[in-house]
């Protein structure tokens, strides 16, 4: 049985999928593929610059207040992301103003020790960009499902808002169209939690839970 | 993280400079967006009632200050043309989609229009669960109404 450290950021119990608090922003951004691309844009900025912030000026930190001190930054981080993606895209962003504050909870209950552990800054800054693109990589794998059965479309931001870039309309009115609702996420996130598990399983033999579970 | 090298008096102060720097920032930064992105939502309301065949257009925007700014519940306001009212842009939320609409407060003091700005907001309305953006609608005229109240009585 290997370490779960060694696992890796995907599979590892520091990884993404380990945290609930990023199961709420994959379940909640994923309907559209306009408010995903948003979404991992400003985490692909937030992640890698907080870590490189907090890394660099640690000893700015005093230990004491470590926590309080990582939530303001990632927070700010977040809303100044916010503010500089709503001149471009102003409608994605308003769409998405409740899941961007996801964002901070998202990064401190994830894999932040690991990033602190790193020896430099630009070890620090790389691992964050990694736990950005498994995030990524993880919405666009949903919404590149929930979308098409739930739009029929796939939809990228623009000024205005979502603009689709191809439509059937058979497969909107199709019944798979509750996929793109929130049942239809919960339904889709217990198969791949299922699925990830059994895979995490085979491949290290420990599971989530504990030893126990079988 | 090491910071056991500071003194304690620093360290105490540390965490008040990192908050103010990050509350500096995101105003500095939320006050020089803000004129852009009310300016590109006025456009977007000017082509929607265009678009609705509604000769009403923006006028200006109403800042979040003053006498008539407090106290609103939700979203940007705008000032219509010739006095014909007050938009609201808000957004609604549910059921994996999301929305983003214009109230028009008319001057009769009751929302006679609700508009959905930009395509992606239209296609979602019909995903929303129902009587949702009645609730919207409800929530900004009791709030612009006590705006009007207040207004009056001073």
């Amino acid at each position: 049985m290997k370490d779960d450290k060694d696992t890796g950021l995907f599979w590892g119990s520091e990884g993404q999928l380990s945290s609930l608090s990023c199961f709420v922003l994959l379940f909640a951004v994923t309907s559209r593929m306009a408010h995903t691309i948003l979404i991992s844009s400003v985490i692909f900025l937030v992640f890698p610059i907080t870590s490189a912030i907090l890394k660099s000026s640690a000893i700015l930190i005093p230990q004491r207040h470590d926590f309080f001190i990582r939530m303001v930054i990632v927070s700010a981080l977040t809303a100044i992301a916010s503010r500089l993606f709503s001149i471009p895209w102003p409608i994605p962003v308003r769409d998405c103003a409740f899941y961007l504050g996801a964002i901070p909870l998202c990064y401190v209950s994830g894999s932040y020790k690991l990033r602190f552990e790193s020896k430099s800054t630009l070890a620090a800054l790389v691992s964050s960009a990694k736990d950005a693109l498994v995030f990524s990589v993880l919405a666009f794998a949903l919404v590149l499902v929930r979308e098409p059965f739930g739009y029929g479309a796939l939809s990228v931001p623009g000024p205005e808002g979502a603009i689709e870039f191809f439509g059937l309309s058979a497969v909107s009115s199709f019944g798979a169209r509750f996929v793109s609702a929130g049942a239809g996420a919960f339904i889709l996130i217990g198969y791949i939690v299922a699925l990830y598990r059994k895979i995490r399983f085979r491949l290290y033999g420990k599971p989530l839970c504990g030893d126990n579970e079988r | 993280m090491k910071g056991n090298e500071l003194s304690p008096s620093i360290s105490r102060f540390l965490p008040f400079l990192w908050w103010l720097v990050a509350t500096t920032l995101v105003v500095a930064i939320s006050f020089f967006s803000a004129n852009l992105e009310r300016k590109t939502l006025a456009d977007m309301i000017d082509r929607a009632l265009k678009a609705a065949g509604d000769s009403r257009r923006v006028e200006s925007s109403i800042p979040s200050w003053g006498p008539d700014g407090v106290a609103s519940l939700a979203g940007e306001r705008f000032l219509l043309k010739k006095n014909e009212g007050k938009v609201v842009v808000f957004t609604v939320n549910g059921s994996g989609a999301s929305a983003t609409l214009a109230a028009f407060y008319s001057s009769k003091k009751s929302i006679d229009l609700i508009l959905p700005l930009g395509e992606g907001s239209r296609q979602a309305i019909p995903r929303l669960p129902a009587g949702l953006i009645d609730t919207y609608k409800y929530r900004i005229l009791e709030s612009e109404q006590k705006i009007d109240r207040r207004i009056q009585s001073k």
